[in-house]
């Protein structure tokens, strides 16, 4: 009588105490969260690609570029921004990717768009802990800004104070 | 122009998500090893000054930890079955949901602004010093609730 048995390589463990069932548990998990993640950047950075061929990008710098400039930042940095706010971080970091700022203005981005990303889905989220939807969207998006345009401030210090020296 | 579009974007795009490959995969493999060793609730003992520097009772460290070191989502679920449990009073919910809404996903969201050129070191920072400073402020002015801290048992 032939017995087959069948077993499963996540069962496995490596010397006796490693398991690998978490290993393929994670690149499982990872395989999803990327292809939920690439359907996002990827339509985003065909548009921002567009949008740069279309030279559209200086005329959108044109108009945002006032309210920019009060956090520091050129005014093409207004679409990952807003990307930020309504999508996820995914699709800001797909805009991010597709222009070219220097070091500085992607960290004001990354502060600013780090606390107030996704705000509509987090919003929900939130209002488990007590947060009202108006309540989270004011204190991220106000904070964000703020203290973005601080950094952006300590950056500048930091230029002058390089240049006084 | 419409084959230039396609191509610059095709090559882009494969740039980009190499990075989040190569980014996100090594991360949820950590994670998973870190929830089938249980490493989260046995660091968050050892994390009890930072939920008392906040101002929050010593069972709020292990909702924080894990929604700062792994995302909102998951920190929600632990909040949620915290509540369930009343291990936490509202105004402690509050306080961790603001924190956690500010600073969240520290590892997984700083590694991939860093591969956009960003300095992780500061906005480490800073995200820490924003969510402390907006907590306490918030903890400052809000009134007391009712003190619904009704241990489990």
């Amino acid at each position: 009588m032939i017995i087959i048995s069948f077993t499963k390589w996540s069962d496995f463990y490596l010397y006796d105490c490693f398991p690998l069932s978490p290993l393929f548990q994670g690149v499982r998990r990872s395989f999803f969260i990327i292809i939920t993640m690439a359907k996002i950047i990827v339509p985003v950075i065909f548009i921002v690609v567009t949008l740069d061929k279309m030279d559209l990008l200086p005329v959108m710098a044109k108009y945002l570029g006032p309210f920019m400039w009060y956090i520091g930042l050129p005014g093409e940095a207004a679409l990952p921004l807003l990307l930020g706010f309504f999508l996820n971080i995914y699709a800001s970091l797909g805009a991010i990717g597709a222009l070219n700022m220097g070091a500085r203005e992607i960290t004001v981005l990354a502060i600013i768009i780090l606390t107030s990303h996704s705000l509509i889905v987090e919003a929900l989220v939130l209002k488990f802990t007590g947060l009202s939807y108006a309540g989270s969207l004011l204190l991220r998006i106000v904070t964000g800004l703020f203290f973005g345009s601080m950094v952006n401030i300590g950056y500048l210090l930091l230029d002058m104070a390089i240049d006084v020296l | 122009m419409f084959q230039e579009i396609v191509g610059e974007g095709f090559w882009q795009s494969l740039d980009t998500m190499l990075m989040m490959i190569f980014i996100i995969v090594p991360i949820m493999i950590f994670l998973e090893y870190a929830r089938y060793w249980n490493i989260m609730e046995r660091l968050s003992k050892y994390f009890g000054w930072f939920s008392r520097w906040l101002g929050l009772p010593a069972e709020a460290s292990f909702p924080l930890m894990v929604g700062m070191v792994i995302g909102l989502v998951y920190g929600m679920a632990v909040i949620i079955d915290y509540s369930q449990k009343g291990l936490l009073s509202k105004k402690d919910l509050l306080l961790v949901g603001v924190f956690l809404a500010i600073n969240h996903g520290i590892i997984e969201d700083n590694l991939l602004f860093a591969a956009m050129g960003a300095n992780i070191f500061l906005i480490f920072i800073a995200r820490f010093i924003v969510a402390f400073l907006v907590t306490r402020l918030i903890a400052h002015f809000i009134p007391h609730y009712q003190n619904a801290h009704i241990k489990a048992n």
